[in-house]
């Protein structure tokens, strides 16, 4: 988790069908149906809500909007169904932002799915859950309320492999939410000759990615000249235009996000530090090392090899690598230290990639870049700021 | 802090654990965030207040301690990666074994929930009464309603400024939170429409604005976890006479409404008065769902506080801070917006917004 903040989604609200057509979706829910078939699932339900609404995203173009409102899809081999626990009045909204034609609205998520299962299955069929890690103790128990005859098996997770690997749809989606970023490096690396105030300067750095057709936008700083150094949300705080900060900032199109981390200073100049310098050039050969067929874990070792060979250390606070998409932390996510198992690379992952680094000059470090893995090799689709 | 122990000793509890899933916001506001003063980043976090007056809060990424710290004043805030294992063991520290308090179980995970259940002998849902004490506001909270009532004016006039043939409703939307970012709001919960003929308040579209347009706003800008809003229609050029005409209802109940607030007055009041006019010009069945449901509503920490329809039991008491909005669809028109913030004070009302209660028209040139 990165941030809550902000809580609410309020960018741009489209779906361009020709990035992202119909067709796209129902592949996708054609490989969703090949798992389950193999794993003996007659029905799949998937509960999302807050920042954990990728799955259902993957599977209905759906994002969540409304804290507290959660959203469900039943899956089966011949309909998805989608219920939303909203407000008939935003079906026109809903019904623009997905493909599935069967789309409900209640005030009772549980109760809804238990008449959709009364219509779509059948008493024994096997009926597994994901999205239970999302789901609140209500709607838990809600759900064990069900009638008896549904048995109801909680498999978290289940989507993670289809979803890591994008196709080249989601790779483009990925690499248009880099694009907006490429603004706010722009914007960035315009010289700043008076201090400014955080709130002030995350508005502007939110305002380019909104007017890039950002969908949602997350800014955190790290100004360690006046508060603890790790990243948070944006306080009432002057930043003198030479001393470092840290910023980090994703965006979201179309229900993908990229991000970028930089340690900068406004005033245009270089950080002017060895270590900074350093770090970028371990940053670069991480990135380097994305490639098909090597193994994750132990790139990120080597990440933690080079960086402890320059004398300073990785803030185990933050992690790695970590998989993004659909949502901002997708699995695997790889801290320093784990996993012990191998973890291939493949074509289609796409990574968060951060160095957070603690006692350098200056502390901290924090740098990071969103890297698409193609059959090529790594490829940015974030950066372009010197250090 | 102080009334939470009152509540605590009350009840004979032995601590009262609050709970937060990050989410801080107008549709889904937390007790942890309006009693410590900070919203954490983490999507499992709590305090547990014990009779003593001590507090323990526990976050679940631990690089968010020193901030919880510096802006709560708590000495102990613990970060963690474990979070279940590690909120079992300070229950155990802190000897809460008979009662526990429990407020936000609706943002509660089944781990978290289940953990609790086995290691207190009692659960007890604070919920509600924890409501009922943030629904009577402090000197500070009143202080920052007014704060966001200069934001909201910010964020309209930038609107207004802002509002052209040819600027597409997300270009709008993003303009609008700019200028309540810089001056000072935390977050937006902002909805729009645009057109000839609107349905109802969404989030931004690709829509590009035209001459001819009205063009329907809710800004809500947040402080502290507080948050406020304002209701407001421009017309993008002369309006036409029907639009006048159907506006001028609102006004009317607007001001109907408003004649009536004081404390002490029963909250259904606000409903009952703005749908009178509504009825008496009419439009009946558009005063339902789902055309229309709640014509105010409180902020507070429960679900977007008190919901006001003609059915709301209680009485409007002094420090209560509201929106009040005759917002309407007339099928004549479409949906309309006009709605004020407003305090209640001994002797009736303030309004929080200084955005005068009308229909805008901004001039095409």
């Amino acid at each position: 988790m990165r941030t809550r903040e902000p809580i609410l989604t309020h960018g741009r609200d489209n779906w361009d069908t020709v990035n992202m057509p119909v067709d796209a979706f129902q592949t996708r829910v054609e490989r969703v149906r090949g798992v389950m078939e193999r794993e003996r699932i007659d029905v799949l339900l998937i509960y999302g809500s807050g920042d954990r609404d990728g799955d259902i995203a993957y599977v209905s173009n759906l994002i969540h909007k409304v804290p507290g409102f959660p959203l469900g899809l039943v899956v089966t081999a011949d309909t998805v169904v989608v219920i939303n626990q909203r407000s008939s009045r935003t079906r026109p909204i809903v019904e623009r932002s997905t493909w599935a034609d069967d789309v409900r609205f209640t005030r009772n998520l549980w109760g809804d799915v238990t008449e959709v299962l009364a219509e779509v299955a059948e008493r024994g069929d096997s009926i597994s859950l994901v999205g239970g890690d999302a789901m609140s103790h209500a709607d838990f128990e809600a759900m064990e309320r069900l009638d008896d005859a549904w048995s109801i098996e909680v498999r978290d997770g289940f989507l993670d492999s289809l979803r890591s690997v994008k196709d080249e749809r989601e790779r483009d989606q990925i690499r248009r939410a880099g694009r907006i970023l490429g603004a706010v490096e722009t914007v960035l690396s315009e010289p700043i000759d008076s201090p400014t105030r955080e709130r002030k300067f995350v508005a502007d750095l939110d305002r380019i990615a909104r007017l890039h057709g950002a969908q949602d936008v997350r800014v955190l700083v790290s100004n360690p000249t006046h508060t603890e150094g790790a990243h948070r949300p944006a306080e009432d705080l002057p930043i003198e235009t030479t001393n470092p900060i840290s910023i980090y900032v994703a965006a979201r199109f179309e229900g993908y996000w990229a991000s970028f981390t930089r340690t900068t200073t406004l005033d245009g100049a270089d950080v002017g530090s060895a270590d900074c310098e350093a770090i970028e050039g371990v940053l670069d050969e991480l990135i380097e090392s994305l490639e098909p067929g090597r193994d994750a874990a132990a790139v990120v070792q080597d990440a933690i090899t080079a960086i402890e060979g320059l004398g300073l250390e990785l803030d185990d606070r933050y992690d790695v690598l970590s998989n993004v998409g659909l949502e901002l932390d997708e699995p695997p996510i790889l801290g320093a230290g784990e996993p012990a198992s191998e973890l291939p690379i493949e074509p289609g992952h796409c990574f968060e990639a951060t160095l957070a680094i603690a006692g350098g000059n200056p502390d901290p470090i924090l740098v990071g870049e969103t890297v698409v893995v193609t059959e090529d090799g790594p490829e940015r689709v974030t950066g372009g700021i010197e250090l | 802090m102080d009334r939470l122990i009152d509540l605590l000793e009350d009840r004979g509890l032995d601590a009262i654990l609050l709970y937060s899933d990050g989410e801080h916001s107008i549709a889904r506001p937390s007790a942890l965030e309006y009693f410590c003063g900070v919203t954490p980043l983490a999507n499992r976090n709590c305090a547990i207040v014990t009779p003593e007056g001590s507090c323990t809060f526990l976050v679940d990424l631990p690089r968010d301690v020193d901030r919880i710290a510096r802006h709560t004043g708590i000495e102990d805030v613990r970060g963690t990666n474990a979070f279940v294992s590690e909120l079992v063991a300070v229950v155990r520290e802190l000897e809460v074994d008979t009662a526990l308090g429990l407020v936000g179980i609706d943002r509660m995970d089944q781990a978290v929930y289940q953990a609790i259940e086995e290691t207190v002998e009692q659960v007890h849902s604070l919920d509600e009464p924890v409501d009922a004490l943030a629904a009577v506001k402090t000197d500070a909270d009143l202080e920052t309603f007014h704060e966001l009532g200069r934001l909201a004016d910010v964020g309209f006039t930038a609107a207004y400024d802002a509002l052209s043939p040819g600027i597409k409703e997300y270009e709008l939307s993003a303009e609008i939170e700019y200028a309540m970012r810089a001056a000072g709001s935390e977050d937006n919960f902002n909805l729009l429409s645009s057109g000839s003929h609107n349905q109802l308040m969404h989030g931004p579209t690709e829509r590009v604005i035209r001459a001819g347009d009205t063009v329907l706003f809710e800004i809500s800008p947040v402080i502290d976890g507080l948050v406020l809003q304002i209701c407001r229609t421009i017309s993008v050029g002369t309006p036409d006479r029907t639009l006048v005409e159907k506006f001028s209802l609102l006004k009317e109940a607007m001001a109907n409404t408003k004649s009536m607030l004081r404390a002490g007055a029963p909250a259904k009041v606000i409903a009952e008065r703005m749908n009178a006019v509504f009825r008496d010009a009419g439009y009946a069945e558009y005063c339902e769902p789902p055309y229309m449901r709640t014509r105010g509503h409180e902020f507070g920490i429960g679900p977007i506080g008190m919901a006001i329809d003609e059915g709301t039991d209680t009485e409007l008491r002094e420090g209560m801070v509201l929106v009040v909005h005759p917002n309407q669809y007339v099928p004549e028109t479409g949906y309309l917006s006009l709605g004020d913030p407003i305090e209640i004070t001994a002797d009736g009302f303030e309004t929080l917004v200084d955005t005068p209660a009308r229909l805008f028209t901004k001039e095409v040139l």
